[in-house]
């Protein structure tokens, strides 16, 4: 593959774009690799996928993280993402302000509207951006922890 | 969720339940036995019948509680599976220590039914009520934010 650097006092903030015919795993993996090395630099960030596009996402976007069959995504901006890392990858790279709900997800606290109870212990979470979300007996405690009760 | 935190959910459920149970179990037994004048006997081994009966109702509430960990299965199957397996458990076990009087004829083994119903949905609101609390609670937390 070749590396270009293009060095100029007129990009204020550094960017990367790669061009290339098709998506290919190698390509995937790169992606992955440089959102990881920039989430960890500029507080989190990562790369989507959705309808063979890669988008850069920030944290603050992103209201919900779900595992639906394996696959990891993210919701941002009303649209859902493919992300290739695991939730637990992701709850260590966005920050404090995501919280795991359940086995298959996690939302964004600052995206939290309101809780309305539900059966058995498990409560619903209604987020601001219109989605909802299950939270599971098991972490009751850690969302009561958050909320000072 | 792990195994682990699975059997230790499954174990909690189900000695809440029997403990539930067998607090129910002497409630009713002073009431009978205020009812009857202190005349409330068993003979036959028949307290100990009705204490492991009190114990296999506990764990016919609280073993299928695993269902609710199990996120495949919609929230509101769950519960149909979880009060069908224990209200089958319990009327089983009611039959066999006499907890259901067939010998008093069928209104009084009805309304024994549909007592023991009645009680199983108040227990089950209690705990609506306190889950609609907490979500209450919560929602003030949260407006406060």
């Amino acid at each position: 593959m070749k590396v270009d650097i293009n060095i100029s006092k007129e990009v204020k903030e550094p960017y990367v774009v790669i061009h290339t015919n098709e998506m290919t795993n190698e390509i995937s993996d790169l992606a992955n690799s440089i959102s990881e090395m920039s989430a960890s630099s500029s507080g989190g960030r990562l790369i989507g996928n959705v309808d063979d596009r890669m988008i850069v996402l920030e944290a603050d976007t992103i209201s919900v993280i779900r595992v639906d069959n394996e696959k990891v995504y993210v919701v941002s901006d009303g649209t859902s993402y493919r992300v290739n890392k695991r939730m637990y990858e992701l709850l260590d790279m966005l920050g404090k302000d995501f919280m795991q709900v359940s086995k298959s997800a996690s939302i964004n606290l600052k995206f939290l509207k309101s809780v309305e109870p539900y059966f058995n212990g498990v409560m619903v979470l209604n987020l601001k951006d219109g989605e909802k979300e299950y939270i599971s007996r098991k972490y009751v405690p850690a969302l009561k922890k958050y909320l000072g009760i | 969720m792990k195994s682990s935190t699975i059997v230790k959910d499954i174990v909690k459920s189900t000695v809440i339940s029997i403990l539930m149970s067998t607090f129910i179990f002497v409630i009713v037994g002073v009431i009978f036995d205020q009812i009857g004048k202190g005349t409330f006997t068993t003979s036959n081994y028949g307290f100990t019948k009705m204490v492991l009966a009190c114990v296999f109702t506990g764990l016919g509430f609280g073993v299928p509680t695993f269902l609710y960990s199990m996120e495949n299965i919609p929230m509101f199957l769950a519960s149909i599976i979880h009060l069908g397996i224990g209200f089958t458990v319990y009327f089983f076990v009611a039959s066999q220590v006499g907890w259901i009087p067939k010998q008093a004829g069928t209104v009084a083994s009805v309304c024994t039914i549909v007592g023991v119903i009645v009680v199983g949905l108040i227990i089950w609101g209690c705990f609506l009520k306190y889950n609609k609390n907490l979500a209450d609670r919560m929602n003030k937390a949260l407006e406060q934010r």
